[in-house]
């Protein structure tokens, strides 16, 4: 446990006087993506608009899932999901791709995958503000009111997001068919999770199988997921077999906690694992 | 004894009340194995059973190295040398003993590594010289001399992929000394360039060992090696051979060579 801290106490220090590797990085990687245009970024929000409205024909009109406002619902969700996907991808790569670079020079390792974590997390900021207007035309003024909650929230998923991508970085060096697994797990984890669907109304549908709500639950992109909406869209109850949409509005306290909890254990393990491989990765690669 | 800082403790500020470099007992095993690892299918199949030769790249070596000393690390290949200054320079932990340095080091193993062909000379100076550890104030107070050593003036708004391989190792080489260490890890850097880039990086390299820098070069070249260190540390398999004044380390090393 003191060794443990130690070690992170140690892993802080050197990334406090490596920030400005981290900004440097960061810069690269929203440059090479947006090609250093605005047009750019607007290339990129293509993707989301267009899975957005797939999916909105395909589950308000063929398969009804009866959510309000449900284009609003699902891309709340999918924004914040492609934050985690693209974050874990580009952070997979991280450590594996720059082997040139790890093998000839010292720097704390972290700065490669929290880089990718940073500049989606810009991403992120900045595709929030491009479908705020839409939302608050959606689901009316009080988006604007709870807003400082999704920022609040967005810090915890960050803390969260990191850690899983640490871990995802530094495994592949030891275990590359991570590199093809990764399309599977992310596959698997998306239909899991909470985003095409509120986690209410899964849980009504399964409530004869409890295994499943259970496992449904222990998710923890389902709590990031759920608290993420509450003040962008709203919040969803299931009464008779229809999902009832109140808010938006502040998030549960609990499920505020929970996901901070989340975020925190799973940034501390995925950071300690990374930090007790990073010795030796200039040797594996 | 005076209360170290943090940064100290850590090894990213100077402690003057220690020596520059300290290896203790250190030794380094490669593990080389006869397939390549980290498959899923070979774990499977073969949990525990892996085939690999153990080689001792170092072999309990000790040294310590003061402060404004300059080192030349010589032997043959395969003795040692390239690993004993991966381990100064971190990219290596040892598997046994303990490697303490003290002060920012910066390696010239490998210029230029990092250098991201997309960007410019520019984004590339800040972005390499963020890697070798400078902060933003110290770069933009160093990036005139970097331009103006390496040369790169008319192209520093071009990509770097379209730069000479010449070019691009000048432009490597300007922001590794430009770093300004405290202890610096040279192996075989000059070698690279033309005459002229050849000697003005010597001058440069002397300029900082003037100044009281620390220096650990590996080199083949003995010429060099007379001009640069005031100390000689020869490796043969592993282990210190010899450890003391050029002259003395030079000819022990001929003596070797001639010996077979």
């Amino acid at each position: 446990m003191t060794a443990a801290l130690r070690l992170l106490g140690t892993r802080a220090i050197e990334l406090i006087d490596a920030r400005e590797l981290l900004v440097q990085l960061v810069r690269k990687e929203l440059k090479v993506r947006y090609r250093g245009s605005v047009l750019g970024f607007l290339w990129t929000m293509l993707t989301p608009a267009l899975v957005t409205t797939v999916f909105s024909v395909v589950f308000t009109r063929v398969v009804r899932i009866g959510v309000e406002d449900y284009a609003a619902f699902f891309i709340v969700g999918y924004l914040l999901w492609q934050f985690l996907q693209n974050s874990c991808q580009g952070s997979l790569h991280s450590i594996v791709g720059n082997a040139d670079l790890v093998k000839k020079v010292y720097f704390p390792r972290e700065v490669l995958p929290l880089s990718h974590v940073a500049s989606q997390l810009i991403h992120l900021v900045l595709a929030l503000m491009v479908v705020t207007p839409y939302l608050v035309w959606t689901r009316g003024p009080a988006v604007l009111v709870h807003l400082p909650a999704a920022l609040a929230l967005l810090v915890v998923l960050a803390v969260f997001v990191a850690g899983v991508s640490l871990w995802f970085a530094a495994t592949n060096v030891v275990l590359r068919d991570l590199q093809e697994l990764f399309v599977v797990i992310f596959l698997v984890w998306f239909y899991a999770s909470p985003v095409l669907y509120p986690l209410a109304l899964a849980r009504a549908e399964l409530a004869a199988s409890p295994w499943l709500s259970v496992a449904l639950r222990a998710n923890p992109t389902a709590v990031f997921l759920e608290a993420f909406r509450a003040p962008l869209h709203g919040s969803i109850e299931v009464v008779d077999g229809a999902a009832i949409v109140t808010g938006p509005g502040w998030p549960p306290i609990g499920s505020a906690l929970t996901a901070t909890a989340w975020a925190f254990g799973v940034g501390v393990l995925g950071w300690l694992s990374f930090a007790r491989r990073a010795r030796t990765f200039a040797r594996e690669l | 004894m005076a209360r170290r800082t943090l940064r100290q403790v850590v090894g990213a500020q100077v402690d003057p009340s220690r020596p520059a470099v300290v290896l203790d007992r250190v030794t380094q095993t490669y593990r080389l194995h006869h397939e390549r690892p980290g498959g899923l299918k070979d774990r499977l199949s073969r949990p525990r059973r892996s085939s690999f030769t153990e080689l001792d790249a170092l072999d309990a070596v000790s040294l310590t190295i003061e402060h404004g000393e300059s080192v030349g690390i010589i032997g043959r290949n395969g003795s040692g040398k390239s690993t004993l200054l991966k381990l100064v320079a971190r990219i290596l932990p040892p598997d046994r003993g303990a490697v303490r340095t003290n002060g920012r080091v910066a390696s010239l193993l490998e210029l230029g590594a990092g250098f991201h062909g997309d960007l410019t000379g520019r984004e590339n100076i800040h972005l390499n010289g963020a890697i070798l550890g400078l902060g933003r104030a110290e770069i933009a107070e160093r990036f005139d001399a970097i331009v103006e050593f390496a040369g790169v003036e008319q192209l520093l708004d071009t990509a770097v992929r379209t730069y000479s391989s010449g070019l691009a190792v000048r432009l490597g080489f300007a922001i590794a000394v430009a770093v300004d260490p405290d202890i610096l890890l040279v192996d075989e850097v000059l070698a690279v360039g033309d005459a002229e880039f050849q000697q003005r990086s010597l001058e440069r390299m002397l300029g900082l060992r003037r100044a009281g820098r620390t220096f650990l070069l590996v080199s083949h070249d003995l010429e060099v090696v007379a001009s640069m260190c005031d100390r000689v540390v020869l490796l043969e398999r592993g282990r210190v051979a010899f450890d003391g004044p050029v002259d003395a380390g030079l000819a022990a090393y001929r003596d070797l060579i001639d010996a077979g």
